[in-house]
């Protein structure tokens, strides 16, 4: 885990967001600051009508000081005025024409709004100005355009909705060249992803030498805090899966399998996935309303296909004749090839040595069970490799997302592989050779052993999962 | 006192196991101000651990397993001092003369044994091996300590959990082990001396099975050390004079020589050892004690790291909106399919992309044109100007958010008109047009002084 780095605080970068009215620069502000709870966001016109700022840490270090503004609503009519005033004025430098307009301000009641994002404009050292990519080419905002030029801050266009307007995409970029601005951004709030934040920040950087290594500290934490969450999600994953695979339960010998026993086993997975769900939209702050925007099949709190519902195992590409006995499969018992070449051979000489306690109590029970003709039930495979799968799933969901996005957009789609990893029926052999492991982490060097390979096919899979 | 980072910790983990089972009072929004500005996450939980425990009274709770620890740590040194004292004493009290050999055994022998076995499960790093000991230790706890979860458990566990698992509990079990032995031969040496010093003993030994020159060899080979550190050892001559029936009387010499043999073999071959080996766990327990850390990967701590580690500050606004507020919403009502008047005009404002300009009910004689940007609208408005009173239909595209510029078009563009009209068109491919977006166009047909009958809506398709 990152610890903040220390250093000699810095003025902050500042930073304005600035753009047409309902584009989406609130949205952008809540993604980069991770707070869901900024500002207001409405589909409507003029719905931020104030500056507001807020200010983003790396660690202790205020590095960036973002400010929402409102949106631009009539720029023609504006430059219109301005060209007027300039007239009159005869100021030197454009900057200057601003300045005059702004202490003009109350001269220009309709023009309120446009007057606090010059001033803010004015006071910062980058403009952010956010384009909302679905819209057409209208004059309006080429007027905007040439109005924050005239502030003479450098100003990097940003991108929006651009998930599936591609061609759009095109053509905002040629009229933004025309402004002789190339230095353009993809960063879409819906579909957002770490390496567009992080474009972000080195555009600042060649931008702002003299804040260079400042904004350097900022991509480094973020990108440590970034791998945080995934190392962290994919560890409770792991959890998950040593929970579900370690369980198992001592039924009777004779006489088969009793109906109570499997619905208590079901009660168990279905109890454990579900701590699991929570855990996971809580380590990336998954609101209820993000969860309705990302469409992840899951209400209240609990996933709507039922894990033992031969439809979940279609959707994965699972064959749902095979579980017999709903998701239950009787125990191997006492496997000493797996569980012996499992624990090692320094377990082995422990065990040899007669001091394997940790040996004998594994087997123990099982020995009693045997003893009395019992049997072990534990979860069969199928329901392990869905779980496994749809936490894949899950995953690859939540790390794909921007906060507060407004429209929703279909990201989960059914062309994801649903290949397992190489090595999981092992991964699976030896978690249910350790009971043990059921109840809680365990420092025991295999079981670390086993997450960290988890963890690894989990953020493997996640650098090389389509964005 | 200052505290250890090691126990910082214990208790932040002990925290997190009573947080897993109830919710604490916590005001973490006002500890913001208490952290120094340059604490790392852990000093900050430190902090916020600190705080629950006194608004929550844990303390108490959060000492027990530690005070637990140490007493039962103080009855098995008693033990073992006890044990070591009378097994001692035992062996020597047999009568006036003390077999060499078994009480060496006595005193030396398991304590090697065990030696030997811990030596092999470290250096083949049996973590296994250790936790196991520790769940059997663990299973002879108090069965409440097992079972009920309370504050105080939970607590307890995570202490113990935290103590005598892994790395720390590994080194934590070999400093207990060797202080146990340790304890036990100091009180056997000491019981040794004394009896030394105040009886007369002869030593002997004797042997069934190997052959007389075996101990003389064992007691030179025994004996090279100790020489080394000064002490008088027993001579081949006076080993072979010592075995059981070889002479009727032993001199001082002899009970001399191997009073300081066993004595010497005692403190070379087990306290020495021992203490070395307790030296060394303990200074690995506190190499391990210093690399415990955290799991910051659980939840728990994801959790915490977002509230007291923010990424950002919280927003603050700097440029308020001075403006009176919003005129309420107009109720939209649902514009109604309409004829307009053949003469009229149209003029359409930022169609966009979606809708085709001009739709195949305008004709091309009544098409005045699009407005896009500053120079259509000035042209079209010439156009206008030419026209004394026109009747004008404005077309806007219903699915789009009217701003202010569309509405001081709308408004300069109908500003001579004797009639005018604002027709949403929209296509079936838009789907449905949300009731706020209809009612934001009715808001602007008010402005704008189109009635609410003047607003029309056609389909493109």
């Amino acid at each position: 885990m990152p610890n903040p780095p220390r250093e000699v605080s810095v003025q902050p970068v500042r930073l304005a967001v600035v753009g047409h009215t309902n584009t989406g620069k609130t949205s952008l502000i809540r993604t980069l600051l991770r707070d869901d709870r900024f500002g207001e966001i409405d589909d409507a016109a003029g719905t931020t009508r104030h500056v507001e700022s807020s200010a983003i840490y790396a660690g202790n270090v205020a590095v960036l000081n973002l400010f929402d503004t409102p949106g631009f609503e009539d720029s023609s009519a504006l430059l219109q005025t301005l060209e007027a005033l300039e007239k009159t004025i005869q100021a030197k430098a454009p900057a200057e024409l601003l300045r005059e307009f702004i202490a003009r301000a109350a001269d220009y009641p309709e023009f309120a709004q446009e007057t606090k994002v010059l001033r803010q404009a004015l006071n910062s050292d980058v403009l952010l100005y956010i384009i909302d990519v679905r819209e057409p080419l209208l004059g309006k905002y080429r007027d905007e355009v040439e109005i924050l030029s005239k502030a003479g801050k450098p100003i990097i266009p940003v991108f929006n909705f651009i998930a599936g307007h591609s061609d759009a995409l095109v053509r905002w970029r040629e009229q933004m060249a025309h402004f002789n601005l190339h230095a353009a951004l993809e960063f879409d709030t819906v579909a957002f992803d770490f390496e567009a934040e992080k474009r972000l920040y080195q555009k600042l950087q060649s931008l702002h030498e003299k804040r260079y290594d400042a904004l350097q500290a900022l991509i480094d934490y973020r990108q440590e805090v970034w791998e945080n969450l995934l190392h962290a999600a994919a560890q409770r994953i792991f959890r998950l899966l040593a929970e579900v695979a370690c369980y198992r339960r001592e039924v009777g010998g004779k006489g088969g399998i009793a109906d109570a026993d499997v619905a208590a086993m079901q009660d168990f997975v279905r109890n454990a996935e579900q701590h699991a769900l929570r855990d996971l939209l809580a380590i990336f702050a998954f609101t209820q309303l993000d969860v309705d925007l990302q469409q992840l099949p899951v209400r209240d709190g609990q996933w709507e296909l039922d894990i033992f519902s031969p439809r979940a195992m279609k959707v994965f590409g699972l064959n749902a004749g095979a579980t017999a006995l709903k998701g239950a499969a009787v125990g191997a018992g006492i496997d000493l090839m797996t569980g012996g070449l499992s624990l090692g051979a320094a377990s082995l000489l422990g065990a040899a040595l007669g001091a394997g306690w940790a040996t004998a109590r594994r087997y123990e029970q099982e020995l009693k069970a045997a003893w009395r003709g019992n049997k072990w039930l534990c979860i069969d495979d199928n329901t392990l490799s869905l779980l496994y799968l749809r936490q894949r799933q899950l995953l690859q969901t939540l790390t794909q997302r921007g906060h507060a996005a407004r429209n929703t957009l279909q990201l989960t789609g059914n062309a994801t592989d649903h290949t397992l990893p190489k090595r999981w029926s092992k991964l699976i052999t030896v978690l249910r050779q350790n009971p043990d492991w059921q109840q809680a982490a365990s420092s025991d060097p295999e079981y670390q052993q086993l997450q960290t390979q988890v963890v690894d096919w989990l953020s493997h899979q996640e650098k090389r999962s389509p964005d | 006192m200052t505290i250890s980072d090691f126990d910082k910790r214990v208790l932040i983990e002990q925290v997190r196991a009573i947080e897993a089972g109830q919710v604490l009072a916590d005001d973490t929004a006002g500890l913001s101000e208490e952290i120094p500005a340059h604490s790392d996450f852990d000093a900050r939980l430190w902090q916020r651990a600190q705080r629950l425990a006194e608004r929550n009274a844990l303390w108490p709770e959060l000492g027990r397993a530690a005070v637990l620890s140490r007493r039962v740590t103080t009855i098995t040194l008693i033990v073992a001092v006890l044990s070591g004292a009378l097994a001692t004493g035992y062996a020597v009290n047999a009568g006036q003369a003390i077999n060499i050999y078994w009480l060496l055994l006595v005193l030396l022998g398991f304590n090697l044994l065990s030696m030997l076995l811990w030596l092999v499960g470290i250096s083949m790093n049996l973590e296994g091996l250790i936790e196991g000991v520790f769940a059997k230790l663990a299973s002879w706890l108090p069965s409440q300590l097992q079972t009920e979860s309370n504050v105080g458990t939970r607590a307890d566990r995570a202490w113990l959990t935290c103590h005598f698992s892994g790395k720390p509990g590994k080194w934590q079990i070999s400093t207990m082990v060797h202080q146990l032995w340790l304890a036990y031969m100091l009180a056997g040496l000491t019981v040794l001396v004394l009896v030394l010093m105040a009886r007369q003993y002869d030593f002997v030994w004797g042997t069934t099975l190997l052959s007389d020159t075996a101990f003389v060899k064992l007691t030179e080979v025994l004996g090279t050390p100790l020489h080394a550190l000064g002490l008088t050892t027993p001579t081949p001559q006076q080993v072979a004079e010592t075995r059981i029936g070889a002479l009727q009387t032993l001199t001082a010499a002899h009970r001399y020589a191997w009073a300081q043999f066993l004595l010497g073999a005692l403190l070379c071959f087990g306290i020495v050892p021992r203490l070395l080996l307790w030296c060394w766990a303990v200074l690995m327990r506190g190499l391990a004690r210093r690399r415990f850390a955290l799991d910051h990967y659980l939840p728990y701590y994801i959790g915490l790291r977002q509230q007291l580690l923010p990424l950002a500050g919280h927003g603050r606004i700097v440029d308020a909106d001075t403006a009176p507020p919003a005129a309420a919403a107009t109720p939209a009502i649902d514009p109604v399919p309409h004829q307009l008047p053949a003469a009229a005009h149209w003029v359409s404002v930022e169609l966009g992309d979606d809708i085709h300009w001009p739709p195949t009910f305008v004709g091309a004689g009544n098409d005045l044109g699009q407005i896009v940007d500053r120079d259509s609208q000035m042209r079209i408005q010439q156009r206008l100007q030419t026209d004394n009173d026109p009747l004008l239909a404005v077309a806007v595209a219903a699915a789009r958010s009217p701003d202010r510029g569309v509405q001081r078009t709308i408004a300069d563009l109908i500003a001579d008109s004797a009639q005018a009209w604002l027709v949403l068109l929209h296509s079936r491919e838009q789907g449905a047009i949300s009731t706020t977006r209809l009612a934001a166009w009715y808001r602007l047909a008010e402005a704008c002084k189109v009635p609410a009958d003047h607003v029309i809506s056609m389909s493109v398709d």
